[in-house]
Parts: C-alpha cells; sequence; structure tokens
C-alpha cells in the first residue's frame, strides 16, 4: 500500500483496533478519527485497509456490529466488542508488550 | 470458540450478499460523507473536499473486493466463477484441451491400473477375519538352505499341543481330484483341511454348513465343501446342492456347504476334511501339511516366534533324530500369498510414476505454452485489481478441471486396461492368483487416483502459474498490442521441462529394453524338443476303475495303440509330467554302489513315460538306446538319464550298464541304458536339472500328459482323441487339452517374464510418445518465436537447409542434454532388473545405443514439422511479422 511512515506496522491494526472498541462501541469513521487523535496524529489508519480489517475481526466473532444514529443524526454502523474480542485483545497487547521490550532491548545492546 | 456466530455471518455473507453488500455502501457512505465534512471544516470547496474524500480510499471497488474476501465470500463464487471460465476457455482450445487430458488420462490411467493390482494383492485384507493374524507354518533347515518346508505330521501334532502362541492351528494338504457329478468328469483342484480350517480363517459357508469338529476323524462319513466359483460353474448356482452325493476320485461324498464368492483361500476349487493316518503322530519324516495358524490375543508376530524358536530347540531334544537341525518359521499368510508378485508390482510401480512425471511435465509445457497468449489477459486482470493469488488460483482451477477428466478418463482406461491384461493370462495362471479374480476399485484405489490428480494439478501448474503472474502487468500492456513472446525465463522452463521428460525416457526405454532383450533371448532358447504340430493333454485316470497297476499299464498301451492308428496322427506317447507345464515332482535318487549319505541325497525329477516319447517329441538319443515295448513290468528295471545328470554323477566314465535307485514305488536298482539330450522342463530360462526317464510299465501312474504329433495342424484331432480316451473310461477327465506351442507360451516363467515385459514396453512407448510430443511442442513455439529472425537470415540468403539446421540443432541439443542425465541414472537403476534379465547384463551396450538412436529419431521427427514449416516461411512475411 502506502508509504508513508506514518503508516500502521503490519499487523497491528488488528490491535488498535480491539483497544479503541474497548473505549466504547463506535463506527468506522470514529475509530479512524480516534486512533489518529489518541496517537496525537503520529499514526494514521490507510482508510483502505481499514474496513477489511472490521470486516475480518467481525468475521472471528471477535467484534460484532449493528446499526444506530450517528452525532449528526445519521445511521451509522456501530462495532463493540465481543467477549471473545476482550480475550483477544489482551493476547495481542501482551504480544505486542513482549514485542517491544525485545526491540527496545535490541536497540539498547551497545554494538 | 462461537462457532454458531461465524456460522451465520458466514452463511449470510454468502447467501444474503446482497443486504451485506449494500450495506458496506452505506457503511463506506457514511464514512466519506464524515470525511467530506471534515475537510470543508478545514477550509475546501465541497466538490473539492468530496473528491479528497475519496481519494483517501484508493479503489473503492478493490477494497469492497478484499471485504469480500475476508467475508470468505469470494473463496466459493470465485471457485465457481474460475471453473466456468475455465470450462469457456478450454473448450475455446480444443486442440490443446484434448492433448493435455490425453496426456494426463495415460498418466494417470496406467497408474491407477497399476496401484489397483498393488492395492488388490499386496493391500487390500484377505477374506478373513483379522487377517493380520492369521500365519503359516513353516518347517526350516538351515543346512539346506531351505526356510519353507511343509511340517511332518508327528511336529504338527506335537504343535497343536504345545504351542501357546496359536489360537489355532490347522493342517492343509493341496491335491487334485476326479469330480463325476453329471455331465463330463473334471479334475479339480481340492484340497485337505483340518475341521477347524474355515473357524480359523473365521470364513462361513453361505449356504449349508462348514466342517464338524469329528469330521477330521478316522471313520467320519466324507464330506464335501465347494467354492463359489465351482458351485456355480458345476451345479448351476442350485441351492438344492447341499446334502447331494458327488463322486470324487473312488469315494462318494455328502455336499455339505458353499464358501461365499470373496473367500479365497488358495486356489483349490473344493475342501475336504483331512483326515491324518492313525500313526501320524510318530510320523516325523515326511513334511508334506501345510499348516495355518491363528496367533492367539496377547501375541505379537515376533513373540509367537519366539516362542516357536523354543519349541523347535525342546524338539531337537526329543527326538534328536528326526528334528536336530530343524527349526519354525511363521510367515503372514498375506506375504506368502503375494510375495512373488510383490518385486514385479514394485518395479511397474515406479515405472508409472515416471510415465506419470513425464505426463505432468508434458501438461505443464503446454500450459507454459498456452501461458504466452494469455499474458495480455492476465495484465488485464491484474491492472483491473486481481492480486496475484487469485490469478495462480484461476490457473489452478483450470488445471484441476484437466485433471479430474484426466483422472475420470483414466479409471476408465485403467478398468479397460485391467480387463484386456487379465484377459490375456492363461486361465492356469489366472487360477493361480486368486486374489487377482478381482481387481476392485474400491476406496484405496479412489484415494489414490484423487491424490494423484491433486498431485498432478499441483504439478502441472505450479511453474505456469508463477511464471505467468509474476510479470510485471503494465511492461506486459506496453509491449505492443501482439501477443509478446515468451521471454528467456519461460523459454529456460520449457527445455528444463523436456530435458526431464527425455531424461525419464530414458530409463523406461532402457528398463524396457534391457526386459525385451530378455524375453527374446528366452524366445530363443530350444526347449530341447521339437513343439511343432503337437498336440497335448492332461489326464488323470479314475482310481475306481484302475485300482490295480496293470490296469493303468493296460489302459495305457491300448490308448497308444488305438491313437497310431487315427489318421494323420504320426506318433503317440506319454509322460507323467509335461516339460514346461509347471508341475513338479521331486524325487531323491542315489546311485548304486556309491556312497552318498541319504541326507544329501540329490534330487530328480523322475519320469515315466510310454515308450516312443523320445521320437515323438523329437528328443535326440545321445547314447545308448530308447526303452522299448521288451522294458515292461515283468521285465528288468530300466531307467534312462538326461546329460545333466551324466555331466554331474559320470563326468568321466560311461553310465551306460550303470545302476541307479529312484525312491518311488520301485526302489529296485534300474539299469541305465541311454542317456537323452536335455530338455528344459521347469522353463526355458532355467538350466536343465537332472532327470531319469523310467517306462511306465515300470512305474505306473493314475495321472499322465498325452503327446500326439501330427502330419499337420494338430487341433483337429482333439475330437477324436477324446473320443478314443473315453472309449476306453468314460470317467477320465481330460483337460488342458493344448498344442505344445500353447505350453510353451503358457509355461508360468515365461509368462511371469513377458507381461511385466509387454507392460515396460507399454509404458515406455507411453513415456516416449509424451516426450516427443513436448519436444515438438517446444520447437513449434520457439520457431513461432523466431519467425522475424528466420526471416532476416533468409533475406541475407541462408538457404531452407540451414534454417533447419538451427531449429533442430535446438532439438538435439535438448536431446543430449536429456540423455546425459537419463543414461546414468538408467545405469544406476538398472541394478533393480537383475533378477528379470536373461543372457543380458544390466549395461547392454546395444540396448543403450538403440535407446538413444530411437530417442533421436522420434524426437528430430517431432521437431521437423515446425522446423521445416518456419524454413518455408517467405522471408517478406517474416520480416513484417510483429
Amino acid at each position: 500500500m502506502g508509504q508513508s511512515k506514518t503508516d500502521l506496522l503490519q499487523g497491528t491494526l488488528d490491535l488498535v483496533i480491539l483497544k479503541v472498541l474497548a473505549l466504547e462501541p463506535m463506527h468506522g469513521w470514529g475509530i479512524s478519527q480516534r486512533i489518529q487523535q489518541i496517537s496525537k496524529d503520529v499514526l494514521q489508519v490507510n482508510q483502505g485497509s481499514l474496513y477489511p480489517a472490521l470486516h475480518r475481526l467481525e468475521q472471528q466473532a471477535w467484534i460484532r456490529s449493528k446499526w444506530g444514529a450517528s452525532e449528526a443524526n445519521r445511521k451509522a454502523k456501530y462495532y463493540e466488542l465481543t467477549a471473545a474480542g476482550r480475550k483477544q485483545l489482551q493476547a495481542e497487547v501482551s504480544g505486542w508488550e513482549r514485542y517491544a521490550a525485545a526491540i527496545a532491548r535490541v536497540i539498547e545492546t551497545n554494538s | 470458540m462461537r462457532w454458531h456466530q461465524k456460522l451465520i455471518l458466514r452463511v449470510r455473507s454468502l447467501f444474503r450478499k446482497g443486504a451485506v453488500d449494500s450495506e458496506l455502501d452505506s457503511e463506506l457512505e457514511f464514512h466519506i460523507d464524515m470525511q467530506t465534512r471534515e475537510n470543508i471544516a478545514k477550509g475546501m470547496r465541497s466538490d473539492e473536499a468530496r473528491y479528497a474524500a475519496r481519494r483517501l480510499f484508493g479503489s473503492v471497488d478493490q477494497m469492497k473486493e478484499e471485504c469480500r474476501d475476508e467475508r470468505r465470500v469470494n473463496l466459493i463464487e470465485t471457485f465457481g466463477a474460475d471453473i466456468r471460465h475455465g470450462v469457456r476457455l478450454l473448450a475455446k482450445q480444443p486442440g490443446f484441451t484434448v492433448t493435455a487430458i490425453a496426456t494426463l488420462v495415460l498418466g494417470i490411467g496406467t497408474c491407477t491400473a497399476i496401484f489397483s493390482v498393488v492395492n488388490a494383492a499386496l493391500l487390500r485384507p484377505l477374506p478373513f477375519a483379522d487377517p493380520d493374524r492369521v500365519v503359516l507354518v513353516w518347517e526350516t533347515r538351515v543346512k539346506n538352505n531351505a526356510n519353507a518346508i511343509p511340517a511332518a505330521p508327528g511336529n504338527f501334532a506335537d504343535w497343536r499341543v504345545q504351542a501357546q502362541a496359536f489360537q489355532a492351528l490347522a493342517a492343509t494338504a493341496d491335491t487334485e481330484i476326479n469330480m463325476i457329478s453329471q455331465g463330463e468328469p473334471e479334475r479339480v483342484r481340492a484340497q485337505y483341511v483340518s475341521a477347524n480350517f474355515f473357524d480359523l480363517l473365521g470364513i462361513r459357508p453361505r449356504l449349508g454348513r462348514g466342517f464338524r469338529a469329528d469330521e477330521d476323524l478316522p471313520g467320519a462319513s466324507p464330506v464335501v465343501i465347494l467354492t463359489d466359483s465351482l458351485w456355480k460353474q458345476r451345479f448351476g448356482a442350485d441351492a438344492g446342492v447341499i446334502g447331494k452325493a458327488i463322486t470324487l476320485d473312488a469315494d462318494r461324498y455328502i455336499i455339505i456347504g458353499v464358501l461365499p464368492p470373496s473367500s479365497y483361500v488358495g486356489y483349490e476349487q473344493l475342501y475336504l476334511p483331512f483326515v491324518l493316518p492313525p500313526n501320524h503322530k510318530e510320523d516325523r519324516y515326511a513334511h508334506w501339511l501345510k499348516v495355518v495358524g491363528r496367533i492367539g490375543p496377547g501375541y505379537t508376530l515376533e513373540r509367537a516366534q519366539t516362542e516357536m524358536d523354543m519349541l523347535a530347540r525342546r524338539m531337537e531334544k526329543d527326538h534328536p533324530q528326526t528334528n536336530t537341525g530343524w527349526g519354525i518359521r511363521l510367515v503372514r499368510f498375506h506375504e506368502q500369498m503375494a510375495g512373488a508378485l510383490r518385486p514385479a508390482l514394485l518395479l511397474l510401480l515406479g515405472a508409472v510414476s515416471l510415465v506419470l512425471a513425464i505426463a505432468c511435465a508434458n501438461v505443464s509445457n503446454l500450459l507454459l505454452a498456452r501461458s504466452v497468449p494469455r499474458q495480455r489477459e492476465m495484465a488485464i486482470r491484474t491492472a483491473l485489481g486481481a492480486n496475484r493469488r487469485r490469478l495462480i488460483r484461476q490457473f489452478l482451477t483450470e488445471t484441476l478441471l484437466l485433471c479430474v477428466a484426466g483422472a475420470a478418463l483414466g479409471l476408465a482406461l485403467a478398468r479397460w486396461g485391467l480387463d484386456a491384461l487379465r484377459a490375456s493370462l492363461p486361465q492356469q495362471i489366472m487360477d493361480r492368483l486368486p486374489y487377482l479374480k478381482s481387481i476392485p476399485i474400491d476406496a484405496r484405489v479412489l484415494g489414490f487416483t484423487i491424490l494423484m490428480c491433486v498431485l498432478a494439478m499441483l504439478a502441472c501448474s505450479l511453474a505456469p502459474a508463477f511464471y505467468a503472474s509474476r510479470r510485471d502487468p503494465q511492461t506486459l500492456l506496453q509491449s505492443g498490442s501482439r501477443g509478446s513472446s515468451i521471454g528467456r525465463a519461460g523459454g529456460r522452463l520449457r527445455s528444463a521441462l523436456v530435458v526431464a521428460e527425455v531424461a525419464l525416457s530414458v530409463v523406461l526405454l532402457v528398463g524396457s529394453g534391457l526386459a525385451l532383450r530378455s524375453l527374446m533371448h528366452v524366445l530363443e532358447v530350444r526347449p530341447g524338443f521339437n513343439p511343432r504340430n503337437l498336440l497335448t493333454m492332461h489326464l488323470a485316470l479314475s482310481p475306481t476303475n484302475h485300482k490295480e497297476p496293470r490296469q493303468a499299464i493296460a489302459f495305457h498301451n491300448e490308448l497308444q495303440r488305438k491313437l497310431k492308428s487315427v489318421p494323420g496322427v504320426l506318433d503317440v506317447s506319454t509322460i507323467t509330467v509335461l516339460p514346461l507345464s509347471g508341475r513338479s515332482y521331486p524325487t531323491a535318487f542315489a546311485i548304486a554302489d556309491r556312497n552318498m549319505p541319504a541326507w544329501k541325497a540329490p534330487t530328480t525329477e523322475c519320469l515315466a513315460i510310454g515308450k516312443d516319447y523320445f521320437a515323438a517329441m523329437g528328443v535326440p538319443i545321445s547314447s545308448g538306446r530308447s526303452f522299448t515295448g521288451a522294458d515292461n513290468e515283468r521285465s528288468p528295471k530300466v531307467a534312462v538319464i538326461n546329460e545333466t545328470l551324466r555331466n554331474t554323477f559320470f563326468p568321466s566314465e560311461n553310465p551306460i550298464g550303470k545302476k541307479i535307485i529312484v525312491w518311488r514305488e520301485s526302489t529296485d536298482p534300474r539299469e541305465i541304458v541311454g542317456v537323452v539330450a536335455d530338455v528344459r522342463n521347469a522353463g526355458l530360462d532355467l538350466p536343465p536339472g537332472p532327470d531319469v526317464f523310467v517306462p511306465f510299465a515300470q512305474d505306473p501312474q493314475l495321472e499322465m500328459s498325452l503327446v500326439v504329433r501330427a502330419a499337420v495342424e494338430p487341433t483337429g484331432l482333439i475330437a477324436g482323441t477324446r473320443r478314443v480316451i473315453h472309449s476306453l473310461d468314460p470317467d477320465t477327465p481330460v483337460d488342458e487339452v493344448m498344442t505344445m506351442d500353447t505350453v510353451i507360451a503358457a509355461s508360468p516363467t515365461l509368462v511371469w517374464r513377458r507381461v511385466p515385459s509387454i507392460l515396460m514396453a507399454v509404458l515406455a512407448v507411453t513415456a516416449l510418445i509424451l516426450a516427443s510430443v513436448g519436444i515438438g511442442g517446444v520447437m513449434s513455439s520457439t520457431v513461432g518465436q523466431r519467425t522475424q529472425e528466420i526471416g532476416i537470415r533468409m533475406a541475407l540468403g541462408a538457404h531452407m537447409r540451414d534454417v533447419l539446421a538451427i531449429a533442430l540443432g535446438q532439438s538435439i541439443q535438448l536431446l543430449v542434454i536429456g540423455l546425459c542425465i537419463g543414461l546414468p541414472i538408467s545405469f544406476a537403476l538398472t541394478r533393480l532388473l537383475a533378477q528379470w534379465l536373461f543372457e543380458v547384463t544390466p549395461l547392454d551396450a546395444v540396448t543403450y545405443a538403440s535407446v538413444a538412436l530411437i530417442l533421436i529419431v522420434v524426437a528430430l521427427a517431432a521437431s521437423y514439422v515446425p522446423a521445416r514449416r518456419a524454413a518455408q516461411v517467405d522471408p517478406t512475411t517474416a520480416l513484417r511479422y510483429e
């Protein structure tokens, strides 16, 4: 896809989506906004891959969707975390932490 | 985890596709609206804002596609689309499709055929209960290097009492017997079996009952169990036969049961209770029982073997005179049965897998050739958003269609081929292969075919699929509107495939060449007699009508006298065991007045013959005389020996006048009166052994073969000869009525050589055809690509001959590389063939040279057509081309 440095690392999009949805149910647009906002504009979600990811997570039964009214009083599709999704989030977070810690150790090693 | 939710989601995605798609649309629209609003808030004009919002998504359609992919809808949907697309494409190119499918039919069909024989002979469980526990119990004698000697009755009796490892043991003995019920008397194969035999195997009769425990004891009333095939042939499948009586040899037996159709045990047609003689427990000398056992629960074959080893040691101590040096060996029934076939079958299985590999290389090649004009299709589809995996899947689907068609037709070919093969085998051979009576296409064979189909699909499609999808669509689309050339990499891939095909064909051609040359050598072997216009048949005199030896002698003399006067008959005689009939009854013998210990007595084929046998057969007398009418039951005992016996036992003296003792009914020393030339009794490819001939009158038998030498083709004499026999004794069955040429052709060692050799040759020719199709295909596409170059050369003054040379030069190059790879592989592999070779070494130069020559001729012929077409191109057209 794009070459922008602010793109999410491959494989972390699921984690970030799950994390955002853990706070509250949200529609796709809101999710992309929230990610930018929380990461202080460092992370940018490629919108071309957001929706396939949402469909993938729904297919895995980690999130479920229902139609609701948005802030602007329009019909929007809201996604929320399922119990399985919550478990998956925990697993992904701890996996990420292990990974990040390992990378940090590698970087800090004086070669 | 939540599988039901997932299932609902998936089913919904698949069947309510419209609803899901429109939901996706409104979801995306909402997103774009929101983004537009934000863009306007940032100060963009409204149309600009909407455009920018849309642009953030990239290709909306591609994204929708990805969403569908995530929902797994596409997998199923596109499979259907791929199949439709594939069928359309294949139908549009019938030439390609037919060639590819025909290639796969040959590859998969031959593989399936051989595998179904392997399945029937080696893999299919025997029709017994728990067949792995059924074993044959042989005696062994290390000193004689013998490991499958029938058991002595006394030892068998001990095993039955002492062997803990066995749940049951049963003795059997094969025989042939005259059956008289209705119609002509018939010689049938019979087996004596202990009463517990069928219980041991777990076979229940389909009609009537099995043997009762007391029916193999002395004095029991005689009963018989028929096999299904005999019941159908001779008794018209009449359920009323139970309780009826038939005459077997001299006695009347009551039919008590009929076995189910699939329950072959050996090749016998009926079963009789095995009544062992009352003193059998003392007899440890005569080894004649084939013992079958069922290993008890809790015992493995190894443990049972260990226990029997210990038992054998104990019996050595108890009966040192008879049992010293004797051991016991257990062999799984299944192994024993198909053991002889195993090496030939595995060899053929190896050969067919080579053919399948060649077929796959060929189809791969065809697909590659086809992918040239399809590159634009692929490029356009890539540009429209199809990803590489999707394109590969399309390729795989198309190849799958070819392979499925190939496998389905291949199964039909296998069926047909097996029927043809079975029909080509002589009846006597088929009788000996009960497990090949039915060669079913069962689940295992189907599974194998499906596996072959999938393997073929992967092997055929991976190279072309990766090759075609790897290329950058942009360059392809730009590279001119005409079909572009396949490029160097593709060309090299195709050349490599052709080289592989050539190399594999070399291996098959060398293998079958060696086998065929061996076969030719065997067919050139002189049997030692003159087979022309010689009619033979097998007789078994009825024991009721010939209780006394003199009755058999009278029949024998009368038969010859009467037949001699039949017009067209030149000579008539008899022999107890016809040469090359596959029968053999080794007899121990000794030279009188020589110190020869009994335990290493040599064995001979002792043949009782009519007085004119040597004349009738055309066997030359080397020295001394043949028998005359004066050598009868009252005259001094005489014998004639063959040259092998003379050379082995009388290397430096004249055997005439010496005495020989043969262990037959009469063990009187016989004076050797003559020496005759060797005859190949056991098989054309087996060296003659020592033979002793005695006059029929001095060793009368109930079984004999008649040989009738005619002036012309002898089949016209069959009816008359039968009439003469039945006028002398209507109860004598006549079977195996054949000309001597047929006897030779049907002789077991020749059949076992001929059938695999011919199958190998068929496979090798198939391989050759496939490889030449491959070479021809590569040639025509390279020539096609080089049209322009050829045009330039011709414009510059090159002759047609030069162009031909360039084109053919390339295929010679491929051939030479293929030969260089294939010949060393053949060197290495032909060692496996050593046991089938006859007067041919595995490195036979003639074979290797002819294989190379045949390949070069065939391949050049295959590439000549495209090369010539190239050379005939008009230079001006060629230059304008592209």
